[in-house]
């Protein structure tokens, strides 16, 4: 595997891991604030970095039936939402390839 | 004997400037005295407005040995100017009629030499100077020499007056003038030559004032035999000058291309390893959390650091080989003694993970590099003297003279700071992942590693890296090397070989890819690891040994296999 550092971000505003602080996303590649997680507020983003996805899983969720995998931080392994591979119902497909971030785990890092 | 004008040629396809070309003629041993005796002879004889005395000769004759009979004349002339027979020189010219230097020059160039500063001003605008130069940039040179003599002397009025009524309308750079404004406040000569880096009128500092002038006047003449017979041996890998009287090559038989020992003790991936100074020990790094020192006389491991609580990412032996620092994801540094294996201080000031270290020469200072933004000067107590911060930085390096600190950053740019003031020198933007970086042994050059990166999805997949060669004065690219695989990881290089002959480089594709550092060409790709080389190292007393860092856990040493008399006997006990 080698090593590799994690990717750091530029933005003003950016979304680290709770637990390790390191780098997940900008504020600005926020798409849609209207979600809900496992731990309350949930936001969808267009790119997150410094995540390993997991094995895609077919889930119920309250807007249909989605293949989703969960995303876990690369340095702590904790998990900290999950990306859409594919929306069966066509209005949502909008989300596929994006990803969910639980505002619960995230802190606000430089 | 074959000469080749190929110094020229191979400079030319480089893309260097006249610049860099000046620099050659510096490596060929020749000195500044010798290049700017080059001269040029008019190749247009029905010219009458050359300022030059001699003419060509009147009937063209055949080349000797496929070379320019004039070119060949002025090296042979040169050569016993050099040798001190200037008689036979003299003679040699005049039979010839190629003649190295015009009577103005000479006279321009005993002015400079002199520091006659008016004489030599009024023979600069009799000579012929390259159209691409303006003559303002070569009399802000002379006038520049001329400041520094007369402060050197303390003659500050003057000097003032030289800056006032010389320097400044001649429209040069506010920032040369405002440096050069900054000198007046030095307290003597000494304090002046150490800020200026200049050695006085009495040290060289003339000679190089030539050197830079005459590069602007005259087609030079590189006297680079020797070099071009490098640039033609693939293999070579010794610090001797060649014999002129032969083609030179060295064997490819003699060249390490062979694993003469895999020491197998690290149980994860190993990524940095590096010889001691006196070639006797090496020291390994590991995402296992360890570093271990091994012997290489019997290739067993000496010390086993066990202390980093994650992966260590780099690690340096200090100038006298006493002490070994290492770096590691825990964001922890350590200095370790290395004949009892204690670790001696733990540098703990850095809040993310440390990436790399470098020792000042004088072994009393030490630089860590984070990707928290921090640079942090140490002393040997574990006292932190300085920080520079504002970069995440991957990889630094103190050049050995000790005046400069370069490292590489998160943003793709490389950053060039003086060590001896700590300011900032220069940065430049590569433009690339960068993921190594590498100083020669004569401090003027950096080896950069170059990563495409990832790339977007919908982009065609390039994982073709490259290494550059920079001047690190100039921040000009001498060279580039390509052909190792790389996007992800942190692969390092280094130079190699007897007099720094070769530039190596790990590669994700598991080779160990070897160019030619004169010529560029690509000389070996050698496979043996499983996995990933992450990084290479030359043993600095062994020319015809190296290491190599991978995936696999492996280290594998190399060296040349020559079954009837093995270099090292012991080397294939553990094989």
């Amino acid at each position: 595997m080698g090593l590799a550092y994690n990717v750091y971000l530029n933005s003003s505003r950016i979304y680290g891991c709770k637990g390790c602080k390191t780098h997940l996303s900008n504020h600005e590649d926020i798409i849609s604030r209207n979600f809900r997680g496992q731990h309350g507020k949930a936001f969808l983003f267009n790119t997150v970095v410094n995540i390993k996805e997991a094995e895609p899983v077919e889930r119920n969720m309250t807007t249909g039936r989605h293949v989703v995998r969960d995303i876990s931080c690369k340095q702590c392994k904790e998990i900290v939402g999950w990306k859409y591979d594919k929306a069966y119902e066509q209005p949502e497909k909008y989300k596929e390839g994006k990803f969910i971030l639980e505002a619960e785990l995230l802190v606000n890092v430089r | 004997m074959r000469i080749e004008n190929s110094g020229v040629s191979s400079q030319g396809s480089a893309g260097n400037g006249t610049s860099s070309s000046v620099k050659s003629v510096e490596t060929n041993g020749n000195g500044v005295a010798s290049s700017v005796r080059n001269g040029s002879a008019k190749p247009d004889t029905g010219s009458n407005s050359s300022s030059f005395t001699m003419l060509a000769p009147p009937t063209p004759k055949p080349s000797y040995f496929g070379h320019d009979r004039e070119e060949i004349t002025r090296i042979a002339i040169q050569s016993l100017v050099d040798l001190g027979y200037h008689r036979a020189a003299a003679v040699l010219e005049e039979e010839s009629e190629y003649t190295l230097e015009s009577p103005e020059v000479s006279e321009f160039r005993t002015a400079v030499l002199k520091g006659q500063w008016s004489k030599a001003e009024e023979l600069l605008f009799g000579l012929e100077i390259n159209k691409d130069y303006d003559v303002n940039t070569l009399l802000f040179y002379m006038r520049q020499q001329k400041f520094l003599e007369l402060l050197e002397a303390r003659e500050v009025s003057k000097a003032l007056q030289v800056l006032r009524t010389e320097l400044t309308p001649l429209n040069q750079s506010v920032e040369k003038l405002h440096s050069l404004s900054s000198l007046m406040m030095c307290l003597d000569a000494e304090d002046l030559k150490s800020w200026a880096g200049w050695d006085g009128a009495a040290g060289l500092s003339r000679q190089h004032l030539l050197s830079e002038l005459s590069s602007k006047w005259t087609p030079k003449i590189p006297l680079n035999v020797k070099q071009a017979q490098i640039s033609k041996c693939l293999y070579h890998n010794t610090a001797n000058s060649p014999s002129l009287y032969s083609d030179h090559k060295c064997d490819r038989n003699q060249f390490p291309l062979a694993t003469v020992q895999v020491l197998k003790d690290h149980s994860d991936e190993v990524w940095f390893v590096q010889f001691s100074n006196d070639g006797t020990r090496l020291a390994t790094s590991s995402k296992d959390n360890t570093v271990i020192i091994w012997d290489l006389e019997g290739f067993e491991p000496i010390h086993i650091f066990k202390e980093h609580l994650n992966h260590v990412t780099c690690v340096k032996w200090s100038p006298d080989d006493t002490r070994l620092l290492s770096c590691s994801t825990d964001t922890k540094a350590k200095l370790w003694d290395t004949r009892t294996g204690e670790c001696i201080r733990t540098l703990a000031a850095h809040t993310d993970w440390v990436s790399s270290c470098a020792w000042a020469p004088d072994g009393l200072t030490f630089v860590t590099g984070s990707v928290d933004r921090e640079m942090i000067l140490w002393d040997l107590d574990g006292r932190d003297i300085h920080r520079w911060a504002g970069s995440r930085i991957y990889d630094l390096v103190i050049t050995p003279d000790g005046q400069r600190l370069a490292a590489i950053c998160t943003q793709q740019k490389l950053h060039v700071y003086n060590f001896v003031t700590r300011e900032k020198e220069y940065e430049l933007s590569l433009d690339c992942e960068l993921t190594c970086i590498s100083v020669s042994k004569d401090s003027r050059h950096l080896l950069i590693n170059m990563s495409p990166g990832e790339q977007e999805a919908h982009l065609p997949d390039i994982e073709t890296g490259e290494v550059v060669l920079l001047d690190i004065e100039t921040a000009e690219v001498i060279r580039r090397f390509s052909g190792q695989k790389q996007r992800k990881y942190m692969i390092r290089n280094c130079f190699g070989g007897a007099d720094e002959n070769f530039v190596v480089s790990g590669s994700e594709d598991s080779n160990v890819y070897i160019w030619h550092k004169e010529n560029g060409t690509l000389v070996e790709t050698l496979p043996g690891h499983a996995g990933m080389v992450n990084c290479v190292a030359w043993n600095p007393a062994n020319p015809h040994m190296f290491a190599s860092a991978g995936d696999d856990h492996d280290v594998r040493m190399w060296a040349y296999d020559f079954p009837n008399d093995p270099p090292l006997p012991n080397m294939l006990r553990r094989r």
